[in-house]
């Protein structure tokens, strides 16, 4: 019997050649390549938030009321972004709101990743009852304008920083639940799948060993870009005072406080508001950037 | 024949991206096309076949793959010199072209006629109702029934080899004097194929054009060849008339593909033992059926009716048919991936179709399936090593005494026990079907479902692969179920046979019955159909394979 002879060229793991290819379509895109770092500079942030802020982010310095910026008549070193109408430092104030944006961000997202994927796997496996069960239920939460809903929601549950995450999480599943299934039937169409019936293997298995690695791709393109919509829907009903509630450094929240200061104190405005653009800007582009390199549609005409 | 050389290629190279495996993807390439010839591009995928003839078209994907030496003269002029322009009206104009996907290479939102006559339009050929007549008469000249109906149609109203004759109609409409044929008839079924062959012969005749024919497919050589060449690697290994390299190739490797060809004489294998591993009866499976949303009878198609037919212990029974006949419905109601709607599948005294899913459960170690894709048939996203324990380790084994009994299998089936801890796309095509089997293998199937588990792969890697079948079902005593369109592969590794029809078993028996003394039409005209099946194929000692 002849023996092919295999061919070793490549003598690395396959996530090694998976993670190097993937690298170098990402990093062809510059837009991406910027974000990335930003983001890298929010979570450090973030992380170091403590020993960075100069002063405690809810300490009230009676003193210094609404102090201007440094680069403005009156401002000083000491609050080198100025202060708010009760005497905060708004610099170590946006400092510590980083924290609260990823911490929505990831919450949310675990949410609705984890729920949006099961509900997705169930309807793309059990088709009949349970798909349509599913995937009106879905089409029902895709009809409301989703901060109408999300604003409903919190109506219901209760202001506060914990029921907006909820809320949020609730009107982003939808978009998971779509992507999952959609993908789930492609890949059930697979001759590995058959593979692995005829072998006995049973729905759980399929699902969860089978299936759902292969699904990964377009799902982490969507977590990353739900991320940034997290961040704004949260700003959203934190300026409307169904978010996190004073005296939280939240940029919403911190927005929807400034905003009677907004002729006086712009920079009470201007600040937050550019930290939540800045941040949404980044993660936005790191989407684009892993769309264009996970999702084979997207992928670029190669020779 | 004339001598008229009508288009030259001359010392062509055409290099690849950095990234590639090798550095040209055809390599100092030099042929000449003769007027009124047919030539044939054989090679295996990978060879540069396509290349080559793209380079002449103008069609190389750039900017990465591009022409660095080399002519290709064409009536005086060297087409890697002229302008975009000017290439454009030599395509389509002076040189058609027709693809292997009819399906793809015609506009799906566009009726036949409109790309007909499109085709004229950019050329600027002809008055409005010169084009309509040159149009209807163009689909008669490649044998279409009813042009006037069919060029009112779109494309997915048409059948593969309809589509394929108005793609020929469409590549011959400003009666170019060369023709590039890429694998035209790979995608067709075997009847099918042999029409579309008849008919490049025939306008190749008639208007006396040069014709490039690429392939893969020997007994295609064999069928139209004035001229031959054998392409490994990017670079001509061999060229000269079809008789001499069909029938006396001087290369060895022109020897080891032309050894690796199947030959349509049934191979006689001595009588089994005639007790039935497992019998079907009256298997039935329809498709569609369902009352649409609006109240509508949805289309109701049967996929096999009344089939019939057992399995003896320790034979090859193959199920050959074409495209639509239902014979993989056959192999996947025996394995109950489909549920058939009535009749009896028995396998150990046990009805299969009348099981639940957990009775079923110990039934399934017996039963075990090897797929057509070796692409899409390995999770992308497992190891080999975990992909074949899967089985075992469902039924109970333990999970570390699985794995080294799949090394083991791996080293029956001919590679090294080292492929456990990697991915499946490390691996060639053929290898991956030996992953495939190692993965039925490990379960101590009695009955393999074989499902078109060759017709994937190219000729010499086929070839391995049924020995490796073939010997795997001798050593291990399995019974196993073929499924083919290709007689070729049938005859060499089936017992018997069962050739199906429209989801009917028609014909039934030994194969060497079957294929000397076909009693049902169908069967004759299947074999009729089979490219180059005058030619025997030279004898050959059996070259050594690597």
């Amino acid at each position: 019997m002849s023996t092919e002879t295999l061919n070793y060229s490549r003598d690395r793991s396959a996530l090694a050649v998976v993670l190097s290819d993937f690298w170098h379509e990402f990093k062809q895109n510059h837009g991406a390549l910027a974000g990335l770092v930003v983001m890298g500079l929010v979570v450090l942030m973030a992380v170091f938030a403590d020993v960075i802020a100069p002063h405690s982010p809810i300490e009230q310095y009676r003193t210094a009321m609404l102090v201007p910026p440094v680069w403005q008549d009156g401002g000083s070193w000491e609050f080198i972004l100025g202060t708010d109408s009760v005497g905060r430092d708004l610099l170590s104030r946006l400092i510590h709101g980083s924290r609260y944006s990823l911490y929505i961000g990831l919450i949310v997202i675990f949410i609705s990743l984890t729920v949006g994927v099961m509900l997705g796997l169930l309807a793309a496996f059990f088709k009949g009852f349970v798909e349509n069960l599913i995937m009106r239920a879905m089409d029902i939460i895709l009809a409301f304008p989703s901060l109408l809903l999300a604003l409903a929601l919190v109506a219901i549950l209760g202001p506060s920083l914990e029921n907006a995450m909820v809320a949020i999480a609730v009107v982003l599943i939808p978009h998971f639940v779509r992507i999952t299934r959609a993908q789930a039937i492609a890949e059930l169409g697979k001759d590995y799948v058959a593979a692995s019936q005829t072998m006995g293997a049973g729905v759980g298995r399929l699902m969860f060993i089978n299936v759902l690695p292969n699904c990964m791709a377009p799902l982490i393109v969507q977590a990353t870009l739900s991320f940034s919509t997290a961040i704004l829907d949260a700003a959203a009903l934190g300026f409307l005072g169904m978010g996190a509630q004073p005296p939280t450094p939240e940029w919403g929240s911190m927005l929807a406080v400034a905003r009677e200061f907004i002729l006086t104190a712009s920079w009470l405005v201007t600040l937050p508001g550019l930290a939540i653009l800045i941040t949404v800007l980044s993660i936005n582009l790191i989407g684009d950037g892993l769309r264009d390199a996970l999702d084979p549609k997207m992928k670029r005409g190669k020779a | 024949m004339s001598n008229e050389t009508i288009l030259k290629i001359d010392n062509l190279s055409v290099s690849l991206p950095s990234r590639a495996d090798r550095a040209f993807a055809v390599e100092e390439v030099s042929f000449e096309l003769y007027a009124g010839e047919i030539l044939c591009i054989v090679g295996e995928s990978g060879s540069g076949k396509s290349m080559a003839s793209n380079a002449v078209m103008g069609l190389l994907p750039k900017p990465h793959v591009r022409p660095v030496n080399g002519r290709i003269m064409f009536e005086n002029q060297d087409l890697l010199t002229v302008s975009d322009a000017e290439m454009q009206k030599i395509r389509g104009g002076r040189i058609g072209m027709i693809f292997q996907e009819p399906m793809t290479a015609l506009n799906p939102v566009m009726k036949v006629e409109d790309q007909l006559d499109e085709v004229f339009v950019s050329h600027g050929k002809y008055s409005r109702a010169e084009r309509k007549q040159r149009i209807i008469e163009m689909l008669r000249d490649v044998g279409l029934p009813d042009p006037e109906i069919i060029g009112r149609s779109y494309p997915f109203a048409l059948s593969g080899g309809q589509r394929q004759r108005v793609m020929i109609a469409m590549a011959l409409a400003l009666e170019p004097s060369v023709l590039i044929a890429d694998e035209p008839t790979t995608a067709l079924d075997v009847t099918t194929q042999a029409q579309i062959l008849g008919l490049v012969k025939d306008l190749q005749e008639k208007r006396g054009m040069g014709v490039i024919f690429i392939t893969h497919d020997f007994g295609v050589v064999a069928e139209i060849a004035d001229r031959v060449i054998v392409m490994q690697t990017g670079r001509i290994v061999e060229q000269g008339s079809a008789e001499q390299v069909l029938n006396s190739p001087k290369h060895p490797y022109t020897q080891k593909l032309i050894a690796a060809v199947p030959h349509l004489e049934a191979v006689h294998k001595s009588a089994k033992e005639p007790t039935p591993v497992i019998s079907v009866k009256n298997l039935q499976k329809t498709y569609g059926g369902n009352s649409g949303f609006f109240g509508g009878k949805g289309r109701v198609v049967h996929a096999t009716r009344d089939v019939n037919f057992e399995i003896y212990k320790g034979e090859t029974l193959g199920l050959v048919g074409e495209s639509g006949s239902g014979k993989s419905t056959v192999g996947r109601c025996l394995i109950r991936l489909h549920d058939a709607d009535s009749g009896q599948i028995l396998f150990d005294g046990k009805d299969i179709n009348s099981l639940t899913l957990k009775e079923m459960m110990p039934v399934r170690r017996h039963i075990q399936m090897i797929f057509q894709d070796p692409y899409a048939s390995l999770n992308p996203r497992r190891k080999i090593g975990d992909i074949i324990v899967e089985g075992p380790v469902i039924h109970g084994a333990v999970k570390s005494e699985a794995m080294k009994k799949a090394g083991e299998l791996l080293e029956l089936v001919g590679l090294d026990p080292s492929a456990l801890k990697r991915y499946p796309h490390e691996f060639s095509g053929g290898q991956r079907q030996r992953i495939g089997i190692a993965r039925a293998l490990a379960m101590d199937p009695k009955l393999l479902i074989a499902d078109e588990a060759v017709s994937a792969l190219d000729v010499s890697v086929q070839a391995q692969v049924l020995e490796l079948l073939d010997e795997i079902k001798e050593r291990l005593h399995l019974s196993m179920l073929f499924v083919t369109h290709d007689l070729r592969v049938a005859a060499k590794i089936c017992d018997r046979i069962a050739v199906m029809r429209l989801g009917e078993i028609v014909e039934y028996g030994e194969t060497s019955k079957v294929f000397n003394n076909p009693q049902h039409p169908y069967t004759r005209a299947l074999l009729d159909a089979v490219p180059g099946k005058a030619w025997e194929g030279p004898q050959l000692e059996e070259p050594i394979s690597a």
